[in-house]
């Protein structure tokens, strides 16, 4: 209409102006067209908006933690992963918080979106109708990654999200889980420390001392033949200084078993690392370190392990090296340990991860190279 | 320059027994030569966000890196923000154009307090000046978007301190501005400028002054949080020591919310003056634009929290507000409508300013729809933080404020210089810009709407599309733009001079020589008629 | 240009200007309203442990100081000079009073582990961190409002004293005492709400 009138009402057309200075009926009625318009443009988006808002009974219930630059996910019964897995035709609703600054839950492909706060929990809810992988976002400005923090959204059908929830990723996969199922680390540690039996740690291939039945020592090494004598005689070579008490585990524990619980000990290590590499991925931590010598946010992971670190703490600097101990604290609690010289103060504390877990992260920090000295 | 010109000195010419040069200026308490001050420090400015916009659509022609690294990114599309919103669009009409015909067109012989008028333009230069040292001091240019939103802008260890205190003092300066126009236009209307004779432009700084004044001392309070959060570990927006993060956000839309009105009133009070001008007729509804405008004023200072629907606050306030958001849609439709209903059965005569303004009308009401998308609850959620957003506040600020400063400097160039640009080139370049601009932002409601999130460094493949076309855009919008300025640029040396009303318009600036002289009026003007009667004028040159 | 006295003017833009200081402040009440809301209760057990003797004396000083004022401008008005030069530096002497008494008590404050980032803040509830928080910020605004008042008033002294400010132009002095009933006001609702707050 308005270039219409421009150039119906062109100069050279229309020379003289109509005194028009006012219409009433005519601004009354374009008051209240658009009034009664917006208001009706109110009602349903407030509609829509309420459907987005209220929950369905029985929903699934996911915990939501969003950080720089990663999202972690928990089910109900503990496990953790960095992407979203859900069962198809399922309401599933989302509790959300941040740990550090304003992050914002987005699913295009779902149509919605939430802030997560740090200090408070807000929520969203959605019901996935066709298995498949959506993108999920981070909507809210949160500095250096933001653009990077995504991840997906896996639809997959009931049968299928049950058994991946109820699949165990237990650090070593199930040679481990059968160790504790078996009840043989109430015995044997995993991480060095002495108990009614030797620890496991280090285990596979190191030189033992012996003593045969007949009180007579030896030496022998812990190669494949002793660890499988070990489950099925145990008191036939008994480690010095502990007491010949372990039951054979001869028809105690199905051969299979025992075969998992083997492979467990003799490539726990890198079994190790794997679980290190994966958890790392889930936590997010690579999204701040690299693994391959490029500086992100934070120091890289690669030829960390034992690299001499300068810290502020406090204030003051001191000097520390980047070993086992030093890297389990900094994860467990980044803030207690101060800063990196170079680096912001970012990093969230970890609180929620096991000694072995953490032993698993270091594990994988000393297989990618240790500092050049 | 004109016949009548020589017999002042008009004001760019130093006083009467006085040396001029650049103190002459800087120190000035005319408020001519104060608005042009600001005036050329915006342009300068507004080329400076030129830049950075253009930089930031040239890294995302293509998904990953292509021109820069994400810390740059971010502290660029920051530092876009800052400049064109508190240094270019908020200061742009008022605090230029308002200083130089607002006086003018009272029929006053300045302001109410020129001193003061000088003090808040060397408040503007040092913020402006302190926004350019927080880029190259500390820890790196601020990279927090010009929300500053806490928690992250107070853990960044880039130099945010400097930045807040820049804005806390344009904001003062603001402040100081509007104040100066309210009391002025108060006090100082010449005898016979009634409230209803006077011109839709002064309407709309006057309700623009109300909002500086009442809504500014709110972002300078919030903005000194942020300072003594970061500086003194007053920590009250953070949740580790009692404080909510959310209400920052409340805290912040309170001003900002408005300062969108304080953006956009002045220009639509640019496009009252110029419709009428070209078609040769009264404008439409004169009392009902000058009450919208202070509706709009009204209402808009209540729909802050609209930018957070999503953010975790109440669903009640959600309704609440997304109710408000809707009632301010309704004066602005009226704006509008009367703005077209001006046209119908005039005498149109088409130059360069009118064109500004009808883009103005076109890309506003774009920009007024899609801001009906995102003040219902329901879609906002989906669409909030896209670039559906992103589209939608540039159709609304630069679209519409950007357009219609553009049409001020068109409508007003004769009189500030007495010389006249050439005509041609300036349709040329309005169409090139405005061509440019719909290729530039209309991708981005596409890709707002297929889940784009705004602020992002890199993007998935998925939206490389209309990235593209919109890098593409920013080209041809650039090009226009620089014609534009360019064509302006000459007009100053160049210009056929021209008399004191080339247009044939009815307000008091155009009764008095172009340039106008030092003290605007030989006698104090009595004023008889509206401003927008068109009878017995006509255009002298 | 003539001399241009518009003394409505001057009011008007005053009025304005003390509007926007209204509002500045008014951020922080507004954070301060939401606050109590949140944690009523640790932000009376820390209204406990300001002194009230302080707050007290602070608010009979102020007030006080505000009177002398509006003495000092409506002798002025009567054409008492001298008397009014005397009630302006009484009142910018009560400013003085009022700032050191505060000195001591956030000196006191500060001495007992109490002030913003401290450890012995960061340790209490986060319900009292805020109240502390909120107290410094806004009792240090306040008193930064003090000194600017302060000094505008002893401004405004040295224009009487030069005959700038006279009995038929004291619309600099009006203002002066304006803004300076504002800084009253300001700690007329500061006092109870951290004070009183109990």
């Amino acid at each position: 209409a308005m270039l219409w009138f421009v150039w119906h009402y062109r100069e050279s057309r229309h020379p003289v102006p109509a005194q028009i200075s006012g219409n009433v009926p005519a601004e009354i009625a374009w008051t209240l067209i658009p009034s009664i318009l917006v208001m009706g443009l109110f009602y349903y988006g407030w509609e829509g908006y309420k459907a987005l808002r209220t929950v369905p009974e029985g929903a699934m219930e996911v915990k939501v933690t969003a950080r720089m630059w990663s999202w972690v996910f928990e089910y109900p019964g503990g496990k953790r992963n960095s992407v979203l897995v859900v069962p198809v035709d399922t309401p599933v609703k989302l509790r959300m918080t941040s740990v550090d600054v304003i992050h914002s839950l987005y699913v295009p492909a779902f149509r919605i979106k939430m802030d997560t706060v740090p200090g408070m929990e807000t929520y969203a809810w959605f019901k996935a109708d066709r298995p498949g992988e959506y993108d999920l976002l981070c909507a809210e400005y949160c500095g250096l990654k933001h653009a990077n923090m995504i991840t997906t959204v896996k639809v997959v059908d009931k049968a299928a999200f049950d058994t991946w929830l109820a699949s165990t990723e237990t650090p070593g996969g199930k040679g481990r889980a059968l160790m504790e199922t078996h009840g043989c680390i109430s015995c044997h540690s995993l991480d060095g420390t002495p108990g009614v039996g030797p620890t496991f740690k280090d285990l596979y291939g190191a030189e033992r001392e012996v003593a045969l039945p007949d009180g007579s020592k030896r030496k022998v090494f812990a190669d494949e033949g002793y660890l499988r004598r070990a489950f099925t005689d145990p008191n036939g070579e008994v480690v010095v200084g502990y007491d010949p008490i372990m039951p054979s585990t001869e028809g105690m524990v199905p051969n299979e078993d025992m075969e998992q619980m083997l492979a467990w000990l003799m490539h726990g290590n890198e079994v190790g690392r794997e679980e290190g590499r994966r958890l790392m991925e889930a936590e997010g931590c690579i999204s701040c370190h690299s693994t391959d010598g490029s500086i992100i946010a934070g120091p890289s992971l690669k030829g960390l392990w034992n690299a001499p670190t300068t810290v502020l703490r406090d204030g003051k600097e001191q000097q520390v090296t980047a070993d086992e101990a030093y890297l389990r604290a900094k994860i467990a609690n980044a803030p207690s340990l101060g800063t990196v010289k170079g680096y912001d103060p970012m990093m969230p504390p970890y609180e929620h991860l096991t000694p072995e877990q953490l032993g698993s992260m270091v594990e994988y920090i000393k297989s990618l190279g240790e500092h050049a000295h | 320059m004109s016949a009548d010109a020589h017999d002042h000195p008009n004001f760019f010419q130093p006083l009467p027994g006085t040396k001029g040069g650049i103190a002459s200026w800087i120190f000035s308490t005319d408020h001519k030569r104060i608005g042009m001050l600001y005036l050329y420090c915006i342009v300068a400015m507004f080329l400076v966000g030129l830049t950075l916009g253009f930089l930031i659509r040239l890294e995302l022609i293509a998904p990953g890196r292509t021109i820069m690294g994400p810390q740059t990114y971010n502290a660029l599309f920051t530092l876009h923000g800052v400049v064109m919103i508190f240094l270019v669009v908020i200061p742009s009409i008022p605090a230029a154009f308002g200083n130089i015909f607002l006086p003018i067109q009272i029929g006053a012989e300045d302001v109410s307090f020129p001193r003061l008028n000088i003090f808040s333009w060397w408040l503007y230069v040092t913020g402006a000046v302190l926004a350019v040292v927080s880029l190259v001091t500390g820890k790196g240019a601020p990279d927090t978007g010009w929300t500053f939103y806490v928690p992250f802008s107070a853990v960044t260890t880039t130099n945010v301190d400097v930045a807040v205190i820049a804005v806390f003092i344009l904001g003062f300066s603001s402040i100081l501005t509007g104040l100066n126009f309210i009391t002025t236009l108060h006090r100082l209307r010449a005898p016979g400028m009634t409230w209803t004779r006077l011109p839709l432009f002064c309407w709309s700084l006057y309700a623009t002054g109300w909002i500086q004044v009442l809504a500014t001392p709110v972002l300078g309070i919030t903005v000194l949080l942020i300072f003594a959060e970061r500086v003194l570990g007053v920590g009250l927006f953070d949740p580790s020591r009692g404080g909510d993060p959310i209400l920052y956000q409340h805290l912040f839309w309170i001003y900002s919310h408005p300062a969108v009105y304080i953006m956009i009133l002045p220009a639509m009070g640019v496009i009252s003056e110029i419709l009428p001008v070209f078609a040769r007729k009264p404008i439409f509804g004169y009392k009902m634009i000058a009450f919208s405008s202070l509706a709009i004023a009204f209402a808009g200072s209540l729909v802050w929290a609209h930018h957070m629907f999503v953010s975790g606050m109440s669903d009640t306030a959600v309704m609440v507000f997304s109710f408000l958001t809707f009632v301010v849609a309704i004066p602005s439709a009226i704006k509008v409508f009367n703005w077209v209903s001006t046209l119908y059965k005039g005498s149109i005569r088409v130059e360069p300013p009118l064109w500004y303004a009808l883009a103005f009308i076109f890309l506003f009401s774009i920009g007024g729809l899609t801001g009906l998308v995102l003040g219902s609850a329901g879609t906002d959620v989906h669409v909030h933080d896209t670039y559906f957003v992103v589209a939608h506040f540039h159709y609304v600020i630069f679209g519409g404020l950007g357009f219609g400063l553009f049409g001020a400097m068109h409508y007003w160039f004769p009189k500030i210089y007495g010389r006249m640009y050439d005509k041609r080139i300036a349709n040329w370049s309005c169409l090139i810009a405005f061509v440019g601009f719909n290729i530039l932002y209309f991708p981005m409601f596409i890709i707002g709407l297929q889940g784009m999130p705004r602020r992002y460094y890199d993007y998935l493949p998925k939206y490389a599309e209309g990235h593209f076309i919109s890098t593409m855009g920013s080209w041809v919008l650039a090009t226009g733009l620089l014609l534009m300025f360019w064509n302006l640029w000459r007009g100053i040396r160049h210009g056929k001079p021209v008399g004191r009303n080339p247009w044939g318009a009815a307000t008091l600036e155009w009764m008095v020589p172009s340039p106008p002289p030092h003290h605007n009026f030989e006698a104090e003007p009595v004023v008889t008629h509206g401003p927008y009667d068109y009878t017995g004028v006509k255009p002298d040159a | 240009m003539h001399e241009h006295r518009d003394y409505e003017g001057a009011k008007i833009g005053m009025w304005l200007f003390l509007f926007t200081e209204v509002l500045l402040f008014g951020g922080l009440f507004l954070l301060y309203a939401v606050y109590l809301h949140r944690y009523p209760a640790e932000f009376h057990a820390a209204g406990k442990d300001l002194s009230r003797i302080f707050g007290t004396a602070n608010t009979i000083v102020l007030i006080s100081s505000s009177l002398c004022m509006a003495l000092a401008i409506s002798a002025l008005q009567r054409g008492k000079v001298l008397l009014s030069q005397r009630l302006v530096l009484l009142t910018v002497a009560m400013a003085g009073v009022f700032l050191v008494n505060k000195f001591f008590e956030w000196s006191a404050k500060i001495g007992h582990g109490i002030y913003p980032n401290s450890p012995g803040l960061l340790a209490l509830p986060p319900g009292e961190m805020v109240f502390f928080n909120l107290y410094y910020l806004m009792t240090g605004l306040h008193g930064i409002h003090v000194i600017i008042g302060g000094a505008v008033l002893l401004y405004g002294w040295r224009l009487m004293r030069a005959g700038r400010v006279t009995p038929e132009h004291f619309v600099f002095l009006e203002n002066g005492g304006l803004y300076w009933h504002l800084v009253d006001l300001v700690w007329i609702y500061l006092f109870p709400l951290f004070y009183l707050v109990v």
